[in-house]
């Protein structure tokens, strides 16, 4: 974490959205904020429904135009205001400057067009080069991602659902985007594949210099490929720092539930300690910290009307508990 | 065994709560509100048409023919001085039924005929699919004109013809849901204590195959309302002097030029009837269906 | 591919020959007597003896079955009409491009006007062109074809005499008597393409690979043009078939509404007179002219979808297999 004179290149400020359906409203994001230096890569974790995707499809504003709102937030990349840009100018920033790479490959790829022809229709939309130039270049992506470019003209239905993932990281990453937002990119995969994509994934964020926000549920995928980590709940930010301070010394009663439900590789536990109860449902959120119907260290505080204020933990990270100090000792 | 009464039981009243929540969906569509409103209105007019109807439909006035609509004649007279209105008041009675009774006629054997295929698959399914497929080589009008001419007309053998033509659509609907469901694994439990397989299809392959199919009859109505009117229409369904829609129309046809009324008012009684059923159709299927809805 | 057609293609042989022995069989219950009705209820018992031995209506059904069966697919004879006594085939010859012209040409006008009017709907979901577009293919679905064809006659031919009421006409110009028909024809037909265009266009708007192209900065023309209306065309090209089919059979009732001389009148005049030679061979060639439209369709679904074409292939390699193994 280097402190940085200028201002941080990506930044999301009180993000909300909600989804509408018949009568009811889905809060899916509360107020969420961060920050990104240009080059890292920041963790989004949390469960289902938590609203990590919400947040990744706001920035690009893909988000449905049927039944769905950005209500009120403000996300900047390199200082330009992203929510306030034409459909025209976001348009132009989508595939070239921020890309995506989708969480199921079975479906993220037209399964009518070509592997080869969606990604040259990527290249040739934000690149001004002739279709020679263009397919050369789809090709080489190709080519990057480990497929032969021999299968250029095959359909999705032709790849396997390790390739199918390779073909989306090869598209998101045609045109050298500046940020990637890649949402859980393994969870669809077969376990033996996830490592090997992961890896394709981090290597090629690194070669092309990319800053990256990796959405997954997966604290293992995080300790490997990412600096930074936020953990949400329920359409909220509850924890941030850098991997080291959330791995060492999680502050957050939820954040300690994540790591109690992870199987240790020593096999020293018996069972696992999975967190009680279920997700708030998002049309009707707990008042107060959305957490206190599963935290074991809820007091009256916590169910009070409003938001729970931001503290610094010990080590330097944030946190949003009000009972952040009796967390950490009951643990020991 | 524990298992399968705990599934049986399980799944049962999630059913029920099923049922009822495409019912309370239904009840806020506006449109499927009409449509049922405006069914159910037939429906009293069919029933009570002796009592609502001015005239007896079929009592000829030479000294009234062709009355253009008026005071007391609302919808005016035909060519033999039948007063109008009576004729479709009592015409309700069958294109309304023709409709009903057709749809599930058709659905009861397509059931038959598909459950049999889905079940006992191989050589009966292959022969029973090979039937249907030369069945509907046919298109389905061309189908109803033989079916039509060979059990001649009326009331009764137009439904048949109608029923008996909605079979090879039925029966396949119903069989891709049997295989579908079949191949689900609580069939399998069933199979593996013993079940017999009249009790496996009764109780847990019927039940679980039907909803896509009444939604389908459910839209298919407004469309046997129109095969039943046009049946009657080239003389083929029910026959003169019966008042159906149909039949006032095609008696009509000759004086469409000097007194249009007589085509008018028939026609617009099928597009009601048409469109109320459709609207319940389409009401019933978004409420299975919910993302179709607007 | 074309291993995929030649099978479809020589599929259709049983097919016929079904509908041939279905459609014979059916006339074969036919109630009524056909010499009584040629000759009339005053002939003599034995002159309809006669009759019947002439049409061959003596002999058992097996029999004639096979004769007809014979007649029709060794000698390609289709026989001539009880009644006319005009030889079936040169009838079918004028009168089944009346027809396939009014059919096709209604399926043309109801899809080329329908799936623009549901791509419109589906992409302003929810908003007032959605609700007029589902309204309008509402009432259009519910109205009946022949009382909107006399609608139309009342409309176009009686008020306004801007078209023919009815009849044919030679050549170009005769293609205006074909206006009103197809017209009266094609409400429930744009209806139903209307309304699966908007359902299949929603579901496909819907689907994550629009999402990846809306993610890759594709302009939400091209969106819906080339990445949506590709896959949402599918199903609506599986429904291209059976509306052929209600077409057609629509054209039959159509027909008789104006008096256009082709199959609907032939058929239905043949079978309220039991003229079974015409009933069957008007029966038959329908069902060709279906089945190739129904081919034709299948042959476009797998050009549009590329796993159905994978599926076609992998299925006659796998038979090729077969074959080299035996």
């Amino acid at each position: 974490m280097s402190e940085n004179m200028n201002s941080p290149y990506l930044s999301v400020k009180d993000l909300f959205v909600e989804y509408y359906s018949n009568d009811q409203t889905v809060k899916a994001v509360n107020g969420i904020s961060f920050e990104m230096e240009k080059g890292s890569v920041l963790g989004l974790v949390g469960e289902t429904g938590a609203g990590k995707t919400t947040v990744a499809k706001s920035i690009l504003r893909i988000l449905p135009d049927f039944g769905c709102q950005i209500k009120s937030g403000e996300i900047y990349l390199d200082g330009q205001d992203l929510l306030s840009l034409k459909e025209e100018e976001m348009r132009q920033i989508r595939g070239n400057k921020i890309a995506m790479i989708f969480q199921d490959p079975m479906t993220a790829l037209n399964p009518v067009m070509t592997v080869g022809d969606q990604i040259f229709e990527v290249v040739k939309l934000h690149n001004d080069m002739t279709d020679e130039q263009c397919k050369a270049r789809a090709e080489e992506m190709l080519e990057t991602v480990g497929i032969p470019k021999e299968r250029y003209e095959e359909y999705p239905h032709q790849f396997s659902g390790g390739m199918k993932q390779r073909v989306v990281i090869a598209m998101a990453l045609a045109c050298d985007p500046d940020l990637l937002l890649a949402d859980e990119p393994t969870t669809a995969l077969d376990v033996t594949i996830q490592a090997q994509v992961l890896d394709l994934i981090r290597d090629l964020q690194k070669k092309f210099n990319s800053s990256m926000i990796l959405i997954t549920h997966d604290m293992g995928v995080v300790a490997t490929t990412c600096d930074n980590v936020a953990i949400t709940y329920a359409g909220r930010i509850i924890e941030y720092g850098n991997k080291e301070q959330i791995f060492h010394h999680p502050t957050h009663p939820y954040t300690i539930g994540l790591f109690g439900a992870i199987p240790s590789m020593n096999g020293d536990d018996e069972w696992l300690h999975p967190i009680e109860g279920l997700p708030p449902d998002p049309t009707n959120l707990p008042v107060g910290c959305s957490f206190s119907p599963r935290c074991p260290y809820v007091t009256d505080v916590c169910r009070q009307e409003g938001d729970v204020p931001k503290r610094i933990t010990a080590d330097g990270h944030i946190c949003f508990c009000y009972n952040m100090d009796k967390v950490g000792k009951e643990e020991q | 065994m524990s298992d399968i009464t705990v599934n049986a039981a399980g799944a049962r009243p999630k059913k029920k709560s099923e049922f009822v929540r495409i019912m309370k969906e239904l009840s806020r569509n506006k449109l499927a509100v009409i449509g049922v409103v405006l069914i159910i209105l037939e429906a009293l007019i069919a029933i009570f048409a002796p009592l609502i109807a001015p005239y007896d439909p079929l009592e000829m006035n030479l000294a009234e023919t062709f009355m253009k609509p008026c005071a007391k004649h609302l919808f005016g007279t035909d060519d033999v001085g039948r007063d109008l209105l009576s004729r479709i008041i009592y015409g309700a009675r069958y294109s309304l039924s023709t409709g009903v009774l057709a749809m599930i006629f058709g659905v009861v054997c397509g059931l038959l005929v598909g459950s049999i295929a889905g079940y006992a698959g191989g050589q009966v399914d292959n022969i029973i699919m090979r039937i249907l497929d030369v069945i509907q080589a046919l298109p389905g009008m061309l189908l109803l004109i033989v079916l039509a001419s060979m059990l001649g007309g009326g009331f009764l053998n137009t439904v048949i013809a109608m029923g008996v033509g909605a079979i090879a659509g039925n029966a396949r609907l119903i069989r891709a849901q049997i295989m579908k469901e079949k191949s689900a694994e609580y069939i399998e439990a069933c199979d593996s204590i013993n079940c017999s397989k009249f009790r496996i299809v009764m109780k847990h392959l019927l039940p679980n195959t039907i909803s896509p199919i009444i939604v389908s009859a459910s839209m298919s109505i407004g469309n046997y309302v129109v095969l039943g009117s046009s049946m009657s229409f080239i003389g083929l369904g029910v026959q003169p002097p019966t008042p159906e829609w149909g039949a006032l129309l095609s008696d009509a046809r000759s004086y469409i030029a000097s007194y249009p009324h007589l085509v008018m008012f028939p026609g617009m009684a099928i597009a009601i009837t048409v469109l109320a059923f459709n609207l319940l159709g389409d009401g019933l299927r978004d409420a299975m269906d919910p993302k179709l809805k607007h | 591919m074309g291993r995929y057609i030649l099978k479809r293609i020589l599929w259709m042989i049983p097919i016929i020959l079904g509908v041939t022995v279905l459609v014979f069989t059916m006339m074969t219950i036919c109630p009524g007597d056909p010499a009584t009705i040629i000759l009339g209820s005053l002939a003599t018992e034995e002159s309809l003896a006669a009759k019947r031995v002439e049409l061959g209506l003596d002999q058992p059904y097996l029999t004639r079955l096979v004769k007809y069966l014979s007649d029709v697919y060794l000698h390609f004879n289709l026989g001539s009409s009880w009644i006319s006594k005009i030889s079936i085939v040169s009838e079918l010859k004028v009168r089944l491009p009346r027809t396939l012209v009014l059919s096709l040409f209604t399926t043309a006008l109801s899809f080329g006007l329908g799936i623009p009017f549901g791509i419109s709907a589906a992409k302003n979901q929810g908003k007032w062109q959605d609700s007029l577009c589902m309204v309008i293919a509402m009432i259009g679905s519910s109205m009946p074809n022949f009382w909107l064809a006399m609608m139309l006659v009342l409309l176009f031919a009686v008020k306004l005499k801007w078209l023919p009421a009815l009849g044919i006409g030679a050549g170009l110009a005769g293609l205006k008597y074909y206006i009103l028909p197809a017209f009266s024809n094609f409400a429930t037909g744009m209806a139903s393409a209307a309304r699966q265009t908007r359902s299949s266009m929603l579901d496909v708007i819907r689907s994550d690979y629009i999402t990846t192209a809306r993610a890759k900065g594709v302009p939400e023309k091209s969106v819906i043009n080339k990445h949506a209306l590709k896959n949402a065309l599918i199903p609506i090209v599986t429904l291209m078939g059976t509306a052929f089919g209600n077409m057609l059979g629509g054209a039959l009732i159509i027909e008789t509404i104006f008096s256009i001389p082709g199959m609907g009148t032939y058929v239905i005049g043949a079978v309220g007179n039991r003229d079974y030679p015409v009933v069957q061979a008007g029966t038959i060639f329908l069902a060709i002219v279906f089945s190739i439209f129904m081919l034709l369709v299948d042959i476009v679904y797998a050009m549009i979808d590329p796993r159905i074409k994978a599926l076609y292939t992998a299925g006659s390699k796998k038979k090729v297999k077969k074959e080299a193994k035996a």
